[in-house]
């Protein structure tokens, strides 16, 4: 078994662990034996023990689907991390630089600051919902903006999309900043805390709502590891090696945008993961993007389990923002790697 | 096979590649080589079709090359590009291996193979673990080399384009590549190669097509295009050619370039200057004795007048500036020759100044078989010099550009000269002072600003030859450009062979020629059949029965045009060369009062044809 197989196996294997861990921990603890017993039972089959109402109703509802959201909102960071590092040909890039991260903030934050307004007229409707809407909204959005501008001859541009994406952050960023100077204590604390991420709102219709967001991305992008290999030794050689780039560049930033897009919208800014994710990858496994983006879905999937089940339990019964435990974690380990390796990936 | 049919490319205006035509054959390896800027680039990417030509059109084994799809095109066409940055810590083995990512069948026997053969040949194998990033450039450049050979290398029928592939390699690596390159080509591969190393392209190339300015300059066997001439057109650069006598290989030396760095770097003229003008005067001169005046003085960095001035108070004798009344009083002198040079050619003709007439700001002479026109307007510095027993009148610009010599001949009248001296001696003598030379920028303005249809009218309804100049001063052209705008069947341009064909001829039919040469200041004009023309390394001097001789550089020939100008009832066939900048060297025409005009008219008909 070569290195790339195990590191599957070793993830995979991790990411079980870390879901059985996380779905069991937190204020009410549910041992292994009742978590299967539960489950077995929700799927039909009667084993004859009796179990806690409780404990069925928060893994079933409250438990499982959290889990789940991390684990798919994880899965659509890392691989989209890592498919925007490679188009870019740049291992600082990130969905964020694209403009999804600030315009889904613009657009939550409106909601939030006029939350009094709109609340009357549609709250009731949409309820909950509203926020992720408009997020999704705000993203998709600032997105299109960005890569219509970058776009010459069908193609986009990408120092004219990074261009675009610098100046539409600072517009998105600068708007959020003017509606947060203008909102009172109480909202400023809901939109200080939806940009630092959470899966709080988790439940069975936000789950299902983004698992195709999620899952053609995380299906689809592997196909273009050859082609964004190709990418990393130019646009013009990847062309004459047989790659067409138009449809590269189009295909991975649709597809990044969607996923990234239907995540910020139900959880919030969640940062770093999309960043160092496909990093730590790349410094163990090599940088072969056919490796690079399904371990890069499973180590963020990983990450983001651990770190939400971190958030619920150290400081129980508070929770902390998802977003400030992926970066606290991350860090220290990519620079630990960094630093271990970094003549692996610098000259 | 691949066929490049009259390929132009231009962008907002401007051509960067202007009607390109040739084939490359299977089986052939073909080198471009041209000056920086030449369009070799360009030309490359339209051959991989990373840009699409504006005009023309690329056929690639029967097929337009726009109709291919990107993954046929890679598994019969593989480019190395000149730059390549790799972003991500790949491995060399990785790196080879993309060349395989659209092998036809997967195969992974035929991938593995040309992974470890191209490696081995490339001299990367022992690398193949190590990341790009920490490869020398020449090292990732052979990597990118394999890679490239990789995607083609099970279709001997592919074509390879490789821009500048030896770039950044050391000796070794630049021969074995060109000669991986070479011997894929001896077994069926077509292979296009873009080289600034002109000695490889002699030693590996088959063919090498030559551009400049954008457009096809000689494309041949390296024996034909390497030619002094050649290189020094295309390059500007001075050249030895010789061939090997064992291997029959081109070898080029260029000799080499040697600047006083305090003649342009102004920090150190101090330096400079302590060293008097005279003393580098004379130290260059014992250096390089042929050298002539000028040409020393655009070394040191001053002008011509500054170097005859040095003799100033001993043999150099400084004239009041009155170009007239001096020009009218030189007939006095009697037998005299008359000298008038531009950069790259001069004339000089033995005869007497006589019937002197004015003719707006020109003085001019109209002898029997020269012709004289100098702008006396521009004669600011007017000095006598005796050097060398030689006596002599030279006319000066206000920056010190010569316009026109007389140097009295044995024959002459030295008394007159004297008496001339005494005449029109400054009496107070100063030093004139001498401008720094400007060089104003020339500035064509675009084909769509100009009348074309008005300027066609004007040339047709010429009815003196000398009416041209006001003409394409009148629509603001340069004079390239009026050539190139020229009404249709006035102006053709023809080989430099062609204007070598025709003065042979004239030489041994006997025909009268009229030679005109000289400067912005001053046109001197030489009638008569040709006695002799000898020709040494560049130099081409062609002696007239009347005496004249004019010696000319045919290495600054960039183009020879055949021009016709109506004149009254009739036309007048010109043979004109022009420089590098668009200005002319000399022009060659045919003498209308001779007993058959029509012979110079029917010499240049034939050998243009």
């Amino acid at each position: 078994m070569d290195k790339k197989n195990g590191i599957y196996v070793v993830f995979t294997a991790a990411l079980f662990l870390a879901i059985l861990l996380s779905m069991g921990m937190g204020a009410m603890t549910i041992s292994i034996t009742d978590m299967l017993h539960i489950l077995a039972k929700s799927l039909g089959l009667s084993i004859g023990t009796a179990t806690d109402d409780l404990a069925e109703n928060v893994l079933l509802y409250v438990r499982m689907p959290r889990v789940l959201l991390g684990v798919l909102v994880g899965a659509a960071l890392g691989i989209s991390g890592a498919a925007v590092q490679g188009i870019f040909r740049n291992p600082l890039a990130e969905p964020g630089l694209i403009g999804i991260s600030a315009g889904a903030s613009l657009f939550a934050a409106l909601v939030i600051g006029m939350e009094s307004v709109l609340l009357v007229s549609l709250g009731q409707f949409l309820g909950f919902y509203l926020l992720a809407f408009a997020a999704f909204a705000g993203a998709g959005i600032a997105a299109i903006l960005v890569y219509r501008f970058s776009r010459t001859d069908g193609k986009p541009n990408i120092a004219t999309m990074l261009l675009a994406g610098i100046a539409i952050n600072a517009l998105a960023g600068a708007l959020t900043g003017l509606i947060s100077y203008l909102a009172d204590e109480q909202q400023l604390r809901t939109i200080t805390f939806w940009m630092l991420g959470s899966l709080g709102g988790a439940n069975w219709n936000i789950v299902l709502g983004i698992l195709p967001f999620v899952l053609i991305p995380v299906v689809v992008l592997p196909l273009f590891g050859k082609g964004l290999n190709l990418f990393s030794i130019g646009e013009h050689q990847a062309e004459q090696a047989g790659a067409d780039p138009g449809k590269i560049k189009n295909t991975v930033i649709i597809l990044s945008t969607l996923a990234v897009g239907a995540c910020v919208s139900v959880s919030g800014i969640i940062g770093f993961v999309g960043l160092l994710v496909p990093h730590i990858v790349r410094l163990l496994g090599g940088v072969d993007h056919r490796f690079v983006l399904p371990a890069s879905a499973l180590l963020g999937a990983l990450v983001l389990t651990v770190s939400d089940m971190l958030a619920r339990i150290i400081a129980a019964p508070l929770e902390l923002p998802i977003g400030v435990i992926t970066a606290l974690l991350g860090t220290p380990a990519f620079l630990y790697i960094l630093y271990r390796d970094k003549k692996k990936i610098t000259p | 096979m691949l066929r490049v049919e009259s390929v132009s490319y231009q962008i907002n205006g401007r051509y960067l590649l202007k009607d390109i035509s040739f084939s490359i054959r299977k089986g052939e390896i073909a080198a471009i080589l041209g000056a920086n800027g030449a369009g070799k680039s360009t030309l490359m990417k339209i051959l991989c079709r990373e840009k699409k030509p504006t005009e023309g059109r690329v056929v690639y084994d029967g097929k337009d090359l726009n109709t291919y799809t990107a993954r046929e095109l890679s598994a019969k066409r593989a480019t190395l590009y000149q730059q390549n940055t790799v972003s991500m810590a790949f491995t060399v083995a990785e790196i080879v291996m993309m060349g395989r990512y659209n092998s036809k069948h997967g195969d992974h026997r035929s991938d593995s193979t040309a992974l470890s053969e191209t490696m081995e040949i490339c001299g990367v194998s022992h690398l193949a673990e190590r990341s790009m990033l920490t490869l020398s450039g020449g090292e990732q450049q052979r990597v990118h080399l394999a890679r490239v050979l990789a995607q083609v290398w099970d279709n001997k029928n592919a074509l390879l384009l490789l821009d500048e592939p030896v770039s950044n390699m050391d000796m070794r690596y630049q021969h074995q590549t060109l000669a991986i390159a070479n011997a894929l080509a001896k077994r069926g591969y077509m292979i296009v190669c873009v080289l600034h190393e002109i000695n490889l392209a002699a030693q590996y190339a088959d063919r090498i097509i030559m551009l400049k300015g954008g457009r096809k300059w000689w494309d041949g066997a390296p024996e034909e295009v390497l030619t002094t001439r050649n290189i020094y057109t295309a390059f500007g650069l001075h050249t030895s050619v010789q061939t090997d006598p064992a291997t029959l290989i081109t070898r080029v030396t260029p000799s080499s370039i040697k600047y006083d760095a305090a003649a342009f770097n102004s920090n150190l003229s101090e330096i400079f200057n302590r060293q008097s003008l005279k003393e580098r005067f004379i130290a260059y001169r014992d250096q390089y004795p042929a050298r002539p005046l000028w040409h020393i003085a655009d070394t040191l960095g001053v002008s011509e007048a500054d170097l005859v001035l040095l003799g100033l108070e001993e043999n150099v004798t400084i004239l009041s500036a009155r170009p007239d009344a001096i020009l009218k009083a030189i007939g006095e002198m009697g037998l005299v020759q008359g000298m008038t040079r531009n950069v790259h050619c001069h004339i000089c003709c033995t005869g007497v100044y006589r019937d002197f007439f004015k003719e707006e700001n020109t003085s001019c002479f109209q002898g029997e078989d020269t012709r004289l026109k100098i702008s006396t307007e521009q004669c600011k510095i007017i000095l006598a010099v005796e050097a060398q027993g030689k006596e002599s009148l030279q006319f000066f610009t206000a920056s010190g550009q010569a316009i026109h010599k007389i140097f009295l001949t044995d024959a002459g009248n030295r008394n007159a000269f004297l008496e001339l001296l005494d005449t029109y001696k400054q009496h107070l003598p100063h030093r004139p002072e001498i401008e720094k030379k400007k060089h104003p920028p020339v500035k064509e303005r675009r084909d769509a600003e100009i009348n074309i249809m008005a300027f066609h009218e004007a040339w047709n309804t010429l009815t003196r030859a000398e009416e041209f100049s006001q003409l394409v001063t009148r629509f603001r052209l340069t004079p390239m450009q009026a050539l190139r705008l020229a009404p249709p069947r006035r102006a053709m341009q023809v080989s430099l062979e062609v204007f070598r064909r025709t003065i042979t001829q004239c030489l041994s039919d006997r025909i009268p020629v009229a030679i005109t040469t000289g400067n912005e200041n001053c046109q001197q004009e030489s009638t008569g059949q040709l006695h002799d023309i000898y020709q040494k390394d560049q130099w081409l001097e062609i002696t007239q029965s009347n005496g004249s001789n004019t010696v000319l550089n045919q290495d600054a020939v960039h183009s020879v045009w055949h021009v016709i100008r109506p004149v009254h009832n009739t036309c007048t066939d010109t043979l004109e060369l022009y420089d590098t900048t668009g200005q002319m060297i000399v022009q060659f025409s045919g003498v209308h009062h001779s007993e058959n005009p029509e012979t110079w008219k029917k010499i240049l008909g034939n050998t243009t044809i």
